[in-house]
């Protein structure tokens, strides 16, 4: 059976301790990690020690934020809606918003910076297409930096900023070549750019196609979310992150009771203290930390390993 | 104090009040449908806080939970734990010649359930002709495309709730029924029973109304009867072939006759699953005062978020605290010694 990278990087880590790594069933759902008299069950990222209450609250991001909110930790205001209308006079309210479903990973169907009637109801449709329980929730939008911080066993931090999908023009080059240039660069844990509908849509907004020519150290964005998985950069900000955004990290992990966290933060500057939380993650792909493609590498699997067999 | 009709599900309240009695601060953290239907309880004893959100607590590992969730896996594990489990199979619904095919080689009788499903839906039993599992099959399909084959184990159905160190309670659950009196119809005899101020709607009370619809009136059918005909005295007919109390049935309490070796058993289920603190088995046997053998009989499957009200408030026998068991394992500074 073959294993995905993400819990490829969990046996090497164990390897490297001396634990033992094997699989729990022919379905290659969970792992075991055995050293000495214990042995314990594993999945991903996600030790056995989550339980399935704290899984069940970060899962689900109305009641994340809702209990974050309660213990004075910065989140975007949010609403549940059951009713597009209830969306509507969110967005009058906020002006600039977030429409994503509330049960899904991975960015799906999450729909950013929307500011228009004809823009919310595209968004809401999508929002609905990837909700399996049919929940939209509407966020008011917070500018600043996508970073995401990870917490192991409330007190290894580790910050990576991810950038959307972007490239720099020279004044020759078409955008579509600067892509395949771009994408030329294989790195672990670096995914292509892609030249999809979305991309060309994301042009269209700033003027563009994909035959334009972008001036000499002209930025161009190709999608408007930060997501590694397509096409994103993904930059280590562990030692420059304020020991303030460190503390509120690891009380995240504290409230949420969570061993592995993966926390999604906006903020305009990490080397200050501030910002907002979006979403908590009981099963991170911490793979990225272990290859940013700009930064120090850090070792968060070989943490959990640690956490694990402390004893 | 809290009140019963805040909540959605009366076992969430049966945790909150048994809190309460320990003498533990309990808040409701938004109210009903606020933010989700399900309820979420805040628990606070001299500094030590716990979540309680629908039934679900910090005790059990995701791990476990979803181990239990996945009808294949749980089966898995519990057979490697050298726990009897019904013989079966894994197909996509459409894989209707392999199903023929297996089914023959473990003989009808057979139960047909959807891998992932909750509260008894999309299952059919006693399947015993390749007409009636070609009609079953195509009731599958959309959210229910894979479908798990057993072969029908004979015996009562008994839900047990056990943690990973004790056994709590045992119920025999009954499919929905009524009983005659020689004078009125069985739709009289069901609105009778649905008086009952025990029995609500979803998830709200201890037992559930029945409820007269088509699957009903076919079932009855079946057995060459109507809504309008009159049964004799003491006479009982079923209204349903399964025994799922979301579906009206009847709830015994049993705790008392349990044989030791079942109790013993139900705590090395639970030790079974990594991870897992309690859960409500569904254990089949004929008779749950012998005590098991490789034979005589089956686990159905394990739930996550037991029902744990029918232990509570059954429909005939003791009441039992299933409550108090969840909070001696939450709050252990709490038990008195």
């Amino acid at each position: 059976m073959k294993l995905s990278p993400y819990r490829l990087l969990i046996k090497k880590a164990a390897k490297a301790r001396g634990v033992k790594f094997s699989n729990f069933d022919p379905f290659g759902k969970f792992q075991y990690l055995q050293k000495g008299k214990k042995k314990i069950l594993i999945d991903s990222s996600r030790p056995m020690e989550t339980s399935h209450l704290a899984y069940r609250i970060s899962d689900k991001k109305e009641l994340t934020n809702f209990i974050l909110r309660r213990h004075k930790i910065s989140v975007p205001d949010q609403i549940k809606c059951k009713e597009y209308k209830e969306a509507v006079s969110f967005l009058k309210k906020h002006k600039d918003i977030v429409v994503k479903p509330g049960d899904s990973s991975l960015g799906k169907g999450v729909t950013v910076h929307i500011r228009t009637i004809p823009q919310l109801k595209k968004a809401f449709t999508e929002a609905k297409k990837h909700s399996k329980a049919k929940v939209i929730v509407v966020e008011k939008f917070i500018y600043g930096d996508d970073y995401r911080v990870s917490v192991v066993d409330f007190k290894k931090v580790y910050a990576l900023q991810r950038i959307p999908a972007f490239v720099d023009g020279d004044g020759k080059y078409t955008v579509e070549k600067l892509i395949d240039i771009k994408n030329a660069i294989k790195l672990t844990y670096k995914k292509d750019i892609k030249k999809d509908k979305t991309t060309k849509q994301v042009l269209r907004k700033q003027g563009m196609t994909l035959n334009s020519v972008p001036k000499e150290g002209q930025r161009v964005f190709l999608r408007e979310i930060a997501n590694v998985a397509v096409g994103g950069t993904s930059v280590d900000a562990t030692d420059i992150m304020h020991p303030k955004v460190k503390e509120t990290a690891i009380k995240i992990a504290k409230v949420l009771k969570l061993p592995v966290a993966g926390i999604d933060l906006m903020t305009k500057d990490i080397k200050k203290p501030g910002g907002a939380v979006i979403e908590v993650n009981s099963r991170p792909h911490i793979i990225m930390h272990h290859y940013p493609h700009v930064g120090k590498p850090r070792d968060p699997a070989g943490d959990i390993i640690d956490m694990i067999f402390k004893d | 104090m809290l009140n019963k009709e805040d909540f959605t599900y009366f076992s969430s309240y049966l945790i909150g009040k048994a809190a309460e009695d320990r003498g533990i601060e309990v808040k409701k953290i938004f109210k009903q449908g606020e933010l989700s239907k399900d309820d979420a309880l805040q628990l606070d004893y001299k500094g030590h806080q716990e979540f309680v959100i629908y039934q679900v607590t910090s005790k059990n590992s995701n791990i476990a939970q979803r181990i239990q969730k996945n009808k294949a896996l749980s089966k898995y594990v519990l057979r490697k734990a050298g726990i009897k489990v019904a013989k079966g199979s894994i197909f996509d619904h459409t894989e209707k010649d392999q199903i023929i095919k297996y089914c023959k080689e473990i003989k009808y009788p057979v139960v047909l359930k959807p891998l992932a499903g909750k509260h008894g839906t999309k299952v059919f039993i006693g399947i015993n002709s390749d007409q009636k599992l070609e009609q079953a099959l195509q009731q599958y399909g959309g959210k229910y495309r894979t479908v798990m084959v057993e072969k029908e184990f004979s015996g009562k159905e008994y839900r047990i709730f056990a943690t990973n160190e004790k056994f709590v309670a045992a119920t025999y659950r009954v499919p929905a029924n009524v009983q005659g009196d020689g004078i009125h119809t069985i739709k009289e005899l069901i609105q009778f029973k649905n008086k009952d101020p025990r029995r609500g709607s979803g998830h709200k009370k201890s037992l559930v109304k029945i409820r007269v619809d088509k699957q009903l009136v076919n079932f009855l059918d079946s057995q060459k009867k109507k809504l309008t005909t009159v049964l004799k005295k003491d006479e009982i007919i079923y209204l349903r072939k399964t025994s799922n109390l979301s579906t009206g049935g009847d709830s015994y309490d049993v705790t008392d006759i349990v044989h030791p070796e079942v109790k013993k058993l139900a705590v090395k289920i639970v030790q079974s699953v990594p991870g897992l603190a309690y859960s409500g088995i569904d254990y089949m046997t004929k008779d749950i005062s012998t005590a098991p053998t490789d034979r005589n009989y089956i686990i159905v499957e394990l739930n996550g978020s037991p029902m744990i009200s029918m232990h509570h408030i059954p429909y005939s026998g003791k009441e039992r605290n299933v409550a108090g068991a969840i909070i001696d394992q939450l709050f252990p500074e709490t038990v008195k010694k």
